[in-house]
């Protein structure tokens, strides 16, 4: 779970896929494997898209800052999105959440 | 059935097999000691790697086989409970594939070997094991992706179809080889993503053909097709394949039913990746590089290749419906 930070506070989590799971981009749609279970799930592009910035950056507020940027969308309303997408993926063993906070 | 050629001694641990006939189903080289149908398949070459193929007395082989430390993979029965096929599944020795009166094989682990025991029956009957299960087993654990669909080659291009068995995929196939298109395979697809496309390549050299639909064909045109070879609730045939490998320049799904007043071929829009997935073969090799190669050409192909819906009224003939995937694929692709 990734805590929503209070006023002034400042969260750092980073996030990573573990080494079961891998992911592509079809057309439309981004597949996401669990090679452990052998499942697939399947997310829109704009949760493709959460997915590979998570990857890349591998921090939680990294991805929320680009996304804010690509979508023109303000930074709170996209890291309430992203946090509930994390915790979506933590809950079904696709990502591990690290909180690093101090 | 070709005569054997091009003799040559394969040597394979304790045993030594002379090869008779060399070929190509889904990507692989093929090495055989016994002539296999298609007759075009001795002038294929496969690009995706090769299996052996050896003989042995059905004693010799479960003498290798230890069936205590083996998983079931399959156990497919008739109606009246007698076994159908059964697959089992060995860390060390690979898989056993099993069927009453088709014979029975190991395939080794990373199927560049397969040792068979075949019935006294007629070739076409033991031949519809391997080319449906034994030879795609291989191609899978050689890295080769396969999926559950017929192919046409035309004009240098491939044309996939996919559909749930009973749908018509073979029925289709044949009648665009009768109306010009070579037959690249009856119902295993080999697909091979290149830089710039995926590659479909032929098959066995052995079709299935509907009863209803092979007295269809007239009679001029079945040799277009290829030459029976046996009967049972289908025609089998010797196919004359296309060589191929060949660009894939589409993918047809096909749908039937009463729910369809006329025949549509329209664009997959969005296209379903878990469509391109739910028809790989061979399902039950689930190594991870198995799985994640499998994702990997499937992402590939949906990227690549365009994909179209095709529904079909219940009763409309696939000679129509040829023509109809004809004329879409010569004016939108």
């Amino acid at each position: 779970m990734i805590p929503t930070p209070g006023a002034g506070e400042r969260t750092v989590t980073t996030v990573r896929l573990p080494k079961h799971v891998v992911y592509r981009a079809f057309v439309f749609e981004t597949v996401v494997l669990n090679l452990e279970s052998g499942k697939y799930h399947g997310l829109n592009p704009v949760a493709g898209r959460m997915l590979e910035l998570l990857d890349r950056t591998g921090s939680f507020e990294e991805t929320a800052v680009r996304l804010a940027a690509e979508y023109g969308k303000p930074k709170q309303e996209i890291e309430a999105d992203l946090r509930e997408f994390c915790s979506d993926l933590s809950k079904r063993g696709l990502i591990e959440l690290i909180d690093e906070s101090a | 059935m070709s005569p054997p050629k091009s003799p040559a001694v394969a040597e394979s641990g304790h045993r030594t097999e002379v090869v008779c006939w060399r070929g190509a189903a889904f990507g692989l080289s093929i090495l055989s000691p016994v002539s296999l149908a298609g007759s075009e398949a001795s002038r294929r070459r496969g690009t995706m790697g090769s299996t052996t193929i050896e003989l042995a007395r059905p004693t010799e082989l479960e003498r290798e086989w230890r069936p205590h430390e083996a998983t079931e993979v399959l156990d497919r029965r008739h109606r009246d409970g007698s076994l159908m096929l059964a697959i089992d599944s060995h860390p060390l020795i690979g898989y056993r594939i099993w069927a009453p009166r088709h014979g029975r094989h190991l395939v080794s682990p990373d199927g560049s070997r397969i040792t068979s025991a075949l019935p006294r029956v007629a070739p076409w009957r033991w031949q519809r094991l391997l080319f449906a299960q034994v030879l795609p087993l291989a191609a899978t654990l050689r890295g080769v992706e396969l999926f559950h669909a017929s192919a046409v080659e035309l004009n240098g291009r491939a044309l996939a179809f996919f559909a749930s068995s009973g749908t018509g995929k073979t029925s289709i196939a044949v009648q665009l080889v009768v109306q010009g298109a070579s037959l690249l395979t009856d119902d295993v697809l080999a697909l091979e993503p290149t830089a710039s496309n995926v590659l479909a390549h032929a098959g066995a050299g052995l079709a299935n053909v509907p009863v209803s639909e092979w007295e269809s064909v007239p009679r001029p045109a079945r040799e277009r097709v290829g030459t029976v070879v046996g009967r049972s609730d289908k025609f089998h045939l010797a196919a004359k394949l296309a060589i191929g490998p060949a660009p894939l320049a589409g993918v047809y799904y096909l749908a039937r039913g009463a729910q369809f007043r006329d025949l549509a071929i329209r664009a997959s829009d969005p296209p379903d990746p878990l469509r391109l997935l739910s028809n790989c073969f061979i399902p039950y090799v689930s190594s991870r590089k198995r799985l994640t190669h499998q994702l990997d050409v499937c992402a590939e192909t949906a990227r690549l290749v365009p994909m179209f819906e095709v529904n079909v009224p219940a009763t409309h003939p696939a000679r129509d419906v040829a023509a109809a995937v004809l004329a879409h694929s010569e004016t939108r692709l």
